[in-house]
C-alpha cells in the first residue's frame, strides 16, 4: 500500500470562508487513487462551532466539478485542530478536496496558494457543478489514506512457494 | 478522558451503521489546554454590520473590534474523533465497548505524541454484498437509536 495524501493542510490561518457554500480546494491534489481514512479540519473559532459539515472528493476541469465521494462529518468545534479517523473516501489521483459547513466557517489564507472555487448551497450528492474561482486561497483541510493492498493471485503466489 | 457518541456524525453510509466517537481530555490529562479554547459568544443575529452577498464583513476592521468586544466562553474540544462502521444488529454494549477500546488507543497515541490514526482492521463488521432499499431502511433505523445513545465511558 503507498500512502496518498490530499488538501493545503489544517491550522489556523489568516481569514475564512463562508458558511452555506461548498468549497474545492486545488491546494495538493490527491497523488494517487484509493481510499482517505483520515481528515483534519481548522474551523475559524471566532465563527463559531460548526455544523452540518461534509468533506468529500471532487474531479472535474476549469470550472464544473463533481463529488466522487464524500463523509458526513457533523458538528465540529472551532478553535483547534480536529482529526477525524476511520473513514471510507473513495479518491482517484489529481482529485481535489472540497468541504461544506451549515454554520460556522473554515480556516483559510487569501494568498500563497493554488486556489480555491465556491458554490452556493451543498454541492455533495449533486451532480457535476459550476464553481466560481478565486485564485492564492487555500482552505484548512486535509486528508489521508492508502492505496488498495496488491492482490496478488494465487498462481502467482504458488509458484514464488517453488521458486524457493 | 472519556468518549461519546456524537449524533451529528451518525447516519447510514454505504450500507452501515456510521457511528463518531468524540475522545475529550480531562484537565488533568497530558495537553488539556490544546484543546481548551476560548471563544467569543456570538449574539444571535450575529454581525450587526454590512456584509457582501456571502456574508462576510465589508468592513474587516470594524468587524474584528466587534469580535473583540464580545463576552468569552472556554470550551472543551475533542482531541480526536474516529468513526466506526457497524452492522445494524449492533447493540448499544457492543459500539461503546468498541468506543471504550479506542478511546485507550487514542489516549495512549496521544499521550506518546503518535498520530491518531486509529483503523477498524480489527472490527468483525462486514459490509453487505448488496445495498438495497431494506439494507438502508434497517440501517436508518438503528442510526436513530445510536443517536440517542448518552453513555459517556471514562478511563
Amino acid at each position: 500500500m503507498a500512502a496518498i495524501d490530499i488538501g493545503g493542510g489544517a491550522s489556523a490561518r489568516g481569514s475564512y470562508t463562508a458558511n452555506l457554500y461548498t468549497y474545492v480546494d486545488s491546494n495538493n491534489p490527491a497523488n494517487d487513487t484509493g481510499t482517505l481514512t483520515s481528515f483534519e479540519l481548522w474551523i475559524d473559532v471566532d465563527g463559531g462551532n460548526a455544523t452540518g459539515v461534509i468533506v468529500g472528493t471532487f474531479s472535474g476541469s476549469g470550472t464544473s466539478w463533481d463529488d466522487r465521494d464524500y463523509e458526513t462529518i457533523g458538528n465540529v468545534t472551532a478553535g483547534s485542530k480536529q482529526t477525524f479517523s476511520g473513514l471510507n473516501c473513495d479518491v482517484t489521483t489529481n482529485d481535489y478536496i472540497g468541504i461544506y459547513t451549515a454554520t460556522g466557517r473554515f480556516e483559510k489564507e487569501e494568498t500563497g496558494g493554488a486556489g480555491i472555487g465556491y458554490y452556493s448551497g451543498s454541492a455533495f450528492g449533486g451532480g457535476a457543478q459550476t464553481y466560481t474561482w478565486q485564485t492564492g486561497r487555500v482552505i484548512s483541510v486535509y486528508g489521508t489514506g492508502a492505496t488498495p493492498e496488491e492482490f496478488v493471485p494465487f498462481k502467482s503466489f504458488y509458484h514464488q512457494i517453488l521458486a524457493q | 478522558m472519556f468518549v461519546k457518541v456524537e449524533p451529528s456524525g451518525c447516519c447510514e453510509r454505504k450500507g452501515m451503521v456510521q457511528v463518531r466517537f468524540c475522545m475529550y481530555l480531562d484537565s488533568t490529562d497530558y495537553g488539556y489546554e490544546k484543546y481548551h479554547v476560548e471563544m467569543p459568544v456570538i449574539p444571535e443575529g450575529g454581525y450587526p454590520g454590512k456584509v457582501d452577498d456571502m456574508g462576510m464583513p465589508i468592513n474587516q476592521k470594524d468587524y474584528d473590534r466587534w469580535i473583540k468586544s464580545l463576552p468569552k466562553v472556554w470550551q472543551n474540544n475533542p482531541f480526536h474523533n474516529h468513526f466506526i462502521q457497524a452492522e445494524p444488529e449492533t447493540t448499544d454494549k457492543e459500539i461503546m465497548d468498541i468506543a471504550s477500546t479506542f478511546l485507550r488507543e487514542g489516549g495512549i497515541r496521544w499521550a506518546t505524541d503518535n498520530k491518531l490514526d486509529l483503523v477498524n482492521d480489527a472490527l468483525p463488521f462486514k459490509k453487505p454484498e448488496v445495498v438495497d432499499a431494506t439494507r438502508i431502511k434497517d440501517c436508518e433505523v438503528r442510526v436513530q437509536s445510536v443517536k440517542a445513545i448518552t453513555t459517556e465511558i471514562r478511563v
